[in-house]
């Protein structure tokens, strides 16, 4: 079974994203290069997954569960305007996207989608574009650091197929955030442990997590995911 | 060897279904991640990958390197051709490092290039060639050996910025896909001939 786009992008969204890309493109004479939305991610049953790469697949989803709700919540909230609240739809688009295709390669091993308290920052837009600046950055170095512990040649494709373009979506909040895309010529991996600290940190989940519960800070979350 | 790596039979397929958008001529489809194709990685084949980014890399630079030289481009232009730049310079050294060569000059040169006068044009041909790079980068990384797929992540997701941030700069939107879809020597280097990037 292989997952294509139609199934994952139910809503239409990344597709309606891609057509605007190529609206937009006709301002440059056509010729910067649109990317098909496509991920290429096997739609093997979770039984066929390695037990390593599943772990990999959970953590990576656990960080694709938070974007999402992020993204989303900012969405329904509407507080956003302009240019950053554009950007919200496209990039809460493509983040479910990827939730979902991991949802579908795990099977009935994805874990549950936490409850989420992102406290004010999907309503205020500075607040919001530093966080989700933030979460884009540690998906960059997240996704890297997993890079060479993916057992599977499809899984790995998949997984950088994906890594860089969070690192299109991290440069995109650079910009809105008046700031340089790049910051060095290298991007750095990041470790499990690190990226796990850095979320349970910030308190922004809340139940059914594999953040420890003595990192949580709240018990009610004042949204969910 | 990199022809025998090829994904490109199946980029065809997904064109034909009409499932794939133009890339300067190289289709990209939505791929089936069983059918993906390759040896397993080996120290040789890493020479030969890298290698062949190398190259990719010097052209890059070149590019970039002409553009500041005419320095006929101006504002958040310049910025990112100082920038990009300097990031492809460090990634050929990387890389000829890794690979044990010099540095060594581009196989192209971009002299008297008219995008270096117009803005759109330049933005066109900028965003074409990032767009490719990220696509040849993520179309090698199962190729590779665990210490030369970490360089490569590395390099990756800093081109993935350029590509974004010049896409932004044209106003077209800079992370619209799901995901980068990686494609082999063969779809990359004809993109890139189609844009009179490669030779």
């Amino acid at each position: 079974m292989t997952i294509d786009l139609s199934r994952i992008d139910r809503d239409g969204a990344v597709r309606e994203a891609q057509d605007a890309l190529l609206s937009r493109g006709q301002l440059l004479g056509g010729a910067l290069a649109a990317v098909v939305a496509g991920l290429a991610i096997p739609g093997a049953a979770s039984a066929q997954v390695d037990k390593r790469d599943a772990s990999v697949l959970t953590y990576l989803l656990s960080l694709e569960y938070l974007q999402d709700a992020f993204y989303t919540e900012a969405e329904r909230l509407g507080a956003l305007r302009g240019d950053v609240s554009a950007a919200t739809q496209v990039l809460g688009r493509v983040e479910r996207a990827h939730v979902q295709a991991f949802r579908e390669l795990l099977g009935s091993a994805a874990p549950a989608r936490p409850r989420f308290d992102f406290q004010g920052a999907t309503e205020d837009e500075l607040a919001f574009l530093r966080t989700a600046l933030a979460l884009e950055e540690l998906g960059i170095g997240a996704y890297a650091g997993q890079a060479t512990r993916i057992q599977s040649p499809e899984v790995l494709q998949s997984a950088m197929d994906i890594h860089t373009v969070e690192a299109r979506q991290a440069a995109w909040l650079r910009r809105l955030l008046d700031m340089r895309p790049t910051e060095g010529s290298f991007d750095q991996p990041r470790a499990r442990r690190s990226v796990v600290g850095t979320i349970a940190s910030k308190g922004f989940i809340v139940t059914r997590s594999e953040i420890p519960k003595t990192h949580r800070r709240r018990k009610t979350p004042r949204f969910t995911g | 060897m990199l022809k025998s790596l090829s994904r490109r039979r199946l980029l065809v397929t997904a064109a034909s279904a009409g499932s794939a958008a133009a890339l300067g001529g190289a289709g990209i489809g939505v791929l089936g991640g069983a059918a993906v194709a390759r040896t397993p990685p080996s120290p040789e084949q890493d020479e030969r990958v890298l290698t062949f980014l190398l190259r990719l890399q010097r052209i890059e630079h070149a590019f970039y390197e002409e553009a500041a030289r005419v320095g006929a481009l101006q504002g958040e232009l310049a910025e990112y051709i100082d920038v990009t730049r300097a990031n492809e310079s460090d990634h050929v050294e990387a890389l000829a490092k890794t690979v044990g060569v010099e540095s060594g000059p581009s196989p192209m040169r971009f002299t008297g290039d008219p995008a270096f006068q117009d803005d759109a044009a330049f933005v066109a041909k900028a965003g074409a060639l990032e767009d490719a790079v990220v696509a040849a980068l993520n179309g090698q990384v199962t190729n590779l050996t665990p210490d030369r797929l970490m360089l490569v992540c590395g390099i990756a997701s800093v081109e993935a910025r350029h590509a974004a941030w010049i896409r932004d700069i044209g106003k077209a939107a800079p992370a619209a896909s799901a995901a980068d879809v990686g494609l082999d020597a063969d779809a990359v280097t004809d993109a890139l001939r189609g844009q009179r990037l490669w030779r």
